[in-house]
């Protein structure tokens, strides 16, 4: 995690000189409060994952030159096989634009869409046609190895 | 990992065992899918869709301008090409096509077995495509699509042009912008919480750098953009004065709000494709990158210089401080011109061998080149002043974009694309597109330098016959049509390629990054087993583990 907050923190340190030779050459708002607002919200982040990586005992895997896919073992996320509840609420949020150019009553189908693909979203269940599925790393012994090499030879 | 046969003693297989259960490639399955692989392609085929349509009005308007006076088009429907062809090229051709290599590829180039939030990814793809639906529903309003140009500047936009197709404007950069700003988020997180053990961020691929970097600018940058929308939208709709000078508003913060927006976005439109040329030259030049780290912090310097620069747009406007932004645009040449001298010193006495990949690689670096020297002279105010608002900035603009983004965008498409469906394209095709295409493309764009001189405004459906600019103008709509042709070679090389099939095997072209070692196209969740990550080349390692020698510390 160490890269990762340095670089919210590289960019905060480059704007803030920056956004205060701004203020102190033109006085003009808009642009004093983007600068300055963009060099907090990188301190922000920086600090955020400061304090993540602080929690962590050492370093991730991923952190470590020398790491090998063996210390990868365990989970690593939970992924959706599938959803459709993306597409509902895209749909509402496009229903809704109509509404605001055309026709005012689409607002109410939209945000039903859109509540209705929430909830779903929410609800989303561990079984049936769209449940998620635990992804695990694990150390494949040598023989499956070699079997999923040749199954990829056979496709 | 210093001995080549430990090589698969510590392999991780990834658990696949579940079947999908859904049959692959119907409709339903790219509704319902959240693999990060199918979204790209979807964003990919989508985008091409908008080029071909963007490219129809481009050359309307080349039509209209071949000769003086109007012939075909009126002078508002001239106004709504231009504007519906700068809205659809930036917007929904050049964005989703970032994001669709950034979901195909990335990925697979840090070893993970998705998204981070796969279902936040199939939202950012739904609302890019519904906004682009909003976008086109104009063409079915009474009026007509948005006419004020892409910048959309205020008064225009809210005072003297009604009509619901800029509303449909407004609101449908602030859908699929909103579905950008997600896309954002979701690479970022990926990248920081996804990548293999071992691949230090020191050994992510220079693409897989360059988006993270381009995904720190939307996050910076949409959110403005989505606000000064929505103000614009109001003092439209509900007669709120944001942008209205007669009540104590601004016109000029518009500009503000939108430039601080605009300026970062043509980064954020080109960094993605500096790092897909950054992939494709160590591979046919058969070198490592030159200066790996010197391009890392290049891409972040431009990052943070391009927050900085945007009212070098608003010179004319009299309202801003020139020396301030003219002197952070001339600073932010410098770690361009930094990467250009790292992509020669890659090729410089490499084996280069030139595939079509390459092809549109050097024609990328010409052209590119030449749109970013004329950034400097426009960056100095005395001549900025001259040349604003006239066809000198057109041709600057496109020689960057369309040279920076469109060589690039074939270069990457005719590289990945065997990665992505298992074949290749046809080779002899691909040349002769590439070539056709730098030719028609610089007659189109080099004569607008000439004309912008002699002073020929842009946005214009006529120009005076006695302006010395007629022959320039024909120049330019003939090499509009050449380029015409080189698109449609590329479409007959899709359909010819197709019909072929000629299967390309893991690793067609001896690549570098680690998507090379997973199969074409790579299986649900990327990879049956990871090689091991000991340098930025973990594909190269595994092909040569004679020549292994490389660390990079995190």
């Amino acid at each position: 995690m160490r890269t990762e907050w340095k670089l919210f923190f590289f960019l905060g340190v480059f704007m803030t000189p920056l956004a205060v030779i701004y203020w102190v050459t033109s006085r003009e708002e808009s642009g004093i409060i983007l600068l300055f607002v963009t060099a907090i919200a990188c301190f922000f982040m920086g600090l955020y994952l400061r304090s993540q990586a602080s929690k962590m005992d050492g370093l991730r895997p991923e952190d470590r030159a020398e790491a090998t896919q063996a210390d990868g073992v365990g989970e690593v996320g939970t992924f959706p096989v599938g959803s459709i509840w993306p597409f509902v609420a895209a749909c509402g949020v496009t229903l809704i634009a109509f509404a605001i150019t055309f026709q005012g009553f689409l607002m109410i189908p939209a945000l039903g869409l859109i509540l209705f693909a929430v909830a779903g979203m929410a609800r989303e269940s561990s079984e049936g046609d769209f449940h998620h599925e635990e992804l695990t790393a694990h150390n494949a012994p040598a023989e499956e190895v070699g079997e999923f090499e040749q199954a990829q030879v056979k496709k | 990992m210093t001995e080549p046969q430990h090589a698969h003693s510590d392999n991780v297989v990834a658990d696949v065992a579940t079947p999908r259960p859904l049959k692959r490639n119907s409709v339903v399955d790219y509704l319902v899918s959240t693999d990060h692989k199918q979204i790209g392609m979807v964003y990919i085929v989508s985008a091409f869709v908008f080029l071909l349509f963007g490219g129809l009005l481009a050359m309307g308007i080349r039509t209209e301008l071949a000769e003086p006076g109007l012939q075909f088009f009126g002078n508002e429907t001239y106004n709504q090409l231009f504007t519906m062809h700068g809205t659809i090229m930036v917007f929904f051709f050049a964005m989703p096509m970032l994001t669709g290599y950034a979901n195909v590829i990335f990925p697979l180039q840090i070893g993970a077995p998705d998204m981070a939030f796969p279902r936040l990814n199939a939202l950012s793809l739904w609302l890019f495509l519904g906004g682009g639906l909003v976008m086109l529903a104009g063409y079915v309003t009474s009026e007509g699509p948005a006419s004020f140009g892409w910048t959309g500047y205020a008064p225009l936009s809210t005072e003297y042009t009604g009509g619901t197709g800029g509303d449909l404007w407004m609101l449908g950069l602030a859908v699929s912008g909103v579905g950008t700003l997600l896309s954002g988020v979701n690479f970022i997180t990926t990248i920081i919480c996804l990548r293999a053990p071992g691949m230090t961020m020191f050994r992510m691929p220079i693409f897989t750098w360059n988006i993270l970097v381009t995904s720190f600018l939307i996050v910076i940058v949409f959110p403005p953009l989505t606000a000064a929308l929505a103000m614009m939208l109001l003092d439209r709709r509900l007669g709120t004065h944001f942008y209205d000078a007669t009540a104590g508003g601004s016109p000029i913060l518009w500009q503000h709000l939108f430039w601080f927006f605009g300026h970062p976005e043509v980064y954020i439109l080109i960094l993605p494709f500096f790092g897909v040329v950054t992939e494709i030259i160590p591979v046919f030049s058969r070198k490592p990158v030159f200066g790996y780290k010197a391009f890392v912090f290049a891409t972040l310097a431009i990052a943070a210089y391009s927050i900085t620069v945007w009212a070098h747009h608003m010179y004319s406007t009299g309202g801003i401080v020139i020396a301030y932004f003219s002197a952070t645009t001339l600073l932010i040449a410098v770690p361009t011109g930094v990467k250009v001298f790292n992509w020669i010193a890659t090729m410089w006495r490499g084996s280069i061998s030139l595939q079509t990949p390459m092809l549109f690689v050097v024609g990328f670096l010409i052209t590119f080149l030449m749109g970013g020297l004329t950034g400097p002279m426009l960056a100095v105010a005395a001549l900025d002043f001259h040349l604003t608002d006239t066809y000198f900035v057109v041709a600057h603009f496109h020689y960057v974009m369309v040279g920076g983004i469109f060589f690039a965008v074939f270069a990457g498409f005719y590289f990945w694309w065997p990665k992505m469906t298992g074949w290749m394209m046809n080779e002899t095709l691909g040349k002769w597109q590439a070539v056709i295409l730098f030719i028609g493309f610089n007659m189109t764009f080099f004569p607008q330098h000439l004309a912008g001189l002699r002073g020929m405004p842009r946005r214009y459906a006529d120009y005076q016959a006695d302006q010395g600019v007629n022959w320039l103008n024909m120049v330019s709509t003939i090499g509009a049509f050449v380029t015409l042709i080189a698109m449609l070679l590329f479409v007959v090389n899709l359909v010819v390629s197709r019909k072929q099939r000629v299967p390309a095997g893991n690793d067609p072209w001896g690549g570098n990054s680690l998507e090379w070692t997973t199969t074409s196209p790579a299986p649900h969740h990327n990879f049956d087993r990871l090689p091991p990550i000991r340098s930025e080349r973990p594909a190269f390692d595994l092909r040569h583990p004679e020549l292994h020698h490389t660390t990079r510390e995190g």
